[in-house]
């Protein structure tokens, strides 16, 4: 997996490097203020960080600095079964395409997966889910356009249940976290999940659209206030200059960022490793 | 839609007077400036602005008219660029229409959105399915365009978007429609192979309009997109979707001069009717508190 965030990244990288052409082994705090601005870091973060820093800043010391500000991830309890979760985030985000992509992750990985088409809203929703279990060979419930959402959940955990399945993926319609009439649509199927079993879903994950910025941070807010969300996934990294908004996402929110998305097939996935993604970063001036 | 502006417009304009004085007109400015700033307009575009509004305001004599009258006018400039505004119909049937923009920005959306707008208007309309990469997309557009009783074509196995869009324009001419949408993939401008596919299909169309669809939530990003498309696809318009979400309205305002593309349409929710036509004048009038009645008319 090594080197896909790298790669994800290389857009925000080159626009750097446009912009600071020489590389170096100390930077004023300047030159990180550039840097940090390019890479679309919220202003406030940049204020914060570059406040902190000595007049000469070496690679090390920064990457310090850079590493403090994301919240790490607790590891899933492994003797959860079927494990549950919850997929959530605005229109076209990239809810069910994750879906195919974790689904896909936890098969490599040997273990036994479900999926729930509970976005019984949009055009084809269902449909999409359905081709991607398909292709991924993976069992699917699901029912017509227009019916309740938390009944297919519903069913998904209880047939997860009754087959002795591991994982458990549901896929939700789209909301925009402005549309308040939909968010009780939302808490029902949460709460519905608990009906079908105790303590689900075990996570909620919250998909965020990478190429988003500031807007990404609202909508995580709302999300969290509304639900609650365990664990963020940021989508498009592959298309995005504005890689550096991961710094806020995770500072602002002390959400941690799980896995991101670099494309559109099942395989561009990647586990998020903060270390790698600041060394991609600092790359872009530090020698 | 744009509220926030509207209100900072008229805070702006309280602090000048019938007949006022320099004095009284830097505070106007000053307050247009934060306000503008706040909506997320472009500073440059911002600069710009306030440059042109203090001149002209000066030039016919500082007071709440001219002041109003200059604002006015050259926001109207801001919001038009060289192209067309609204929906234009082609001269001779059908108007071929190409959707674009990036992966989940609402073009197969908006492309039943405009199907249903002109739908509305007594025009025969076809729309294209000619996204072939995303799983279930042409049942996607099938079921839209079922829902508001508008012709769909579509070829389930084909692979080739060029095959399915000279199919889709023969049948065209032979059943005279008026207007053909044809909805593509999404992809990124640096993805170079989709980029590639995407000009062949724009031969074979011949387009009379490619429009841009991208999202607000992406905020000056959608700018910088668009502007990318336009370099390298060439666009005739730029709808702009989701603007129901936290959208400050300042991208519109500032996209059409930064990029020298048309703002054509704005989408405001999920539903097939939630399509407003952007049109510069009809916009500045309503961001003025002119309480226009004609747009109200055409939202569909
Ligand atoms: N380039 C790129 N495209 C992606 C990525 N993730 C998803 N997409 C694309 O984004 C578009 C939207 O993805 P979906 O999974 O349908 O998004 P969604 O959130 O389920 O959308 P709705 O259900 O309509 O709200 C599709 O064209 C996907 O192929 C990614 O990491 N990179
Ligand atoms: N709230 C809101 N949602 C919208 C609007 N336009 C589109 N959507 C939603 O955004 C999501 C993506 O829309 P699509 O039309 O599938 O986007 P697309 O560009 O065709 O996506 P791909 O084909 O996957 O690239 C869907 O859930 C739509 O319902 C809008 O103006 N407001
Ligand atoms: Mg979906
Ligand atoms: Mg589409």
């Amino acid at each position: 997996m090594f080197g896909f965030i790298k790669k994800a990244l290389k857009k925000t990288v080159d626009n750097i490097e446009e912009n600071v052409p020489k590389k170096k082994k100390y930077a004023s705090p300047e030159e990180i203020e550039e840097l940090l601005i390019e890479a679309d870091v919220e202003y406030d973060l940049v204020e914060k960080i570059v406040a902190s820093l000595p007049a000469k800043v070496n690679r090390v010391a920064l990457k310090n600095e850079l590493l403090f500000l994301f919240k790490p991830a607790n590891a899933p309890q492994a003797d959860i079964k079927p494990f549950v979760e919850l997929i959530i985030g605005v229109n076209g985000a990239g809810k069910t395409t994750t879906i195919a992509k974790l689904a896909y992750r936890y098969k490599q990985e040997g273990k036994s997966v479900i999926l729930g088409a509970a976005d019984t809203f949009r055009a084809a929703a269902i449909e999409q889910l359905t081709r991607w279990a398909q292709k991924l060979d993976v069992p699917i419930v699901a029912t017509k356009q227009g019916h309740d959402p938390s009944a297919v959940a519903y069913d998904t955990i209880a047939k997860a249940k009754a087959k002795n399945i591991d994982n458990v993926l549901i896929d939700t319609a789209g909301r925009l976290h402005t549309q308040t009439n939909l968010a009780e649509e939302l808490k029902k199927i949460v709460r519905v999940c608990g009906k079908a079993m105790e303590g689900a879903p075990h996570r909620k994950l919250l998909i965020l659209d990478g190429t988003q910025g500031t807007s990404a941070i609202n909508q995580a807010k709302t999300f969290h206030e509304m639900v609650g969300v365990d664990g963020v996934i940021v989508t498009k990294l592959d298309g995005t200059a504005k890689g550096g908004a991961l710094l806020s996402i995770s500072h602002e929110l002390q959400l941690p960022i799980l896995f991101v998305g670099t494309g559109e097939k099942m395989e561009d996935l990647a586990p998020f490793d903060p270390n790698e993604y600041v060394d991609a970063i600092l790359d872009a001036i530090f020698e | 839609m744009f509220e926030t502006l509207s209100n900072s417009f008229s805070s702006a304009l309280k602090k000048i007077r019938f007949k006022d004085d320099e004095k009284a007109l830097k505070k106007a400015l000053a307050e247009l400036k934060k306000s503008l700033l706040k909506a997320d307009v472009h500073h440059k575009v911002v600069k710009e602005l306030l440059q042109r509004v203090e001149l002209d305001t000066k030039a016919a004599g500082i007071g709440r008219d001219s002041f109003l009258k200059a604002l006015q006018k050259n926001l109207t400039q801001i919001l038009t660029a060289p192209g067309k505004q609204g929906f234009v119909y082609a001269s001779k049937p059908p108007t071929v229409v190409l959707m674009t923009g990036l992966q989940g920005s609402g073009k197969t959306t908006t492309t039943g959105k405009l199907a249903n707008y002109l739908k509305l208007r007594g025009k025969k309309v076809l729309v294209v399915a000619a996204d072939l990469q995303r799983l279930a997309a042409v049942e996607q557009l099938r079921q839209i365009a079922q829902q508001i009783d508008v012709d769909f074509f579509g070829e389930e196995d084909e692979k080739d978007p060029v095959k399915v869009v000279n199919d889709a324009l023969k049948l065209a001419r032979e059943k005279l429609y008026d207007v053909v949408l044809i909805d593509t993939a999404g992809r990124l401008a640096i993805d170079e192979a989709l980029m590639e596919e995407l000009k062949r299909v724009k031969e074979a169309a011949n387009p009379d309009e490619v429009f841009y669809v991208a999202d607000s939530l992406t905020g000056q990003d959608a700018v910088r997109s668009a502007a990318k498309f336009n370099e390298d696809i060439g666009i005739t318009g730029v709808i702009l979707t989701k603007y129901d979400g936290d959208s400050k309205g300042g991208v519109a305002i500032s996209l059409a001069h930064q990029i020298g593309v048309p703002l054509r349409f704005i989408g405001t929710g999920e539903k097939m009717p939630d399509l407003e036509v952007f049109i510069p004048e009809r916009i500045t009038n309503r961001l003025m508190g002119a309480g226009d009645i004609e747009s109200l008319a055409e939202k569909t």
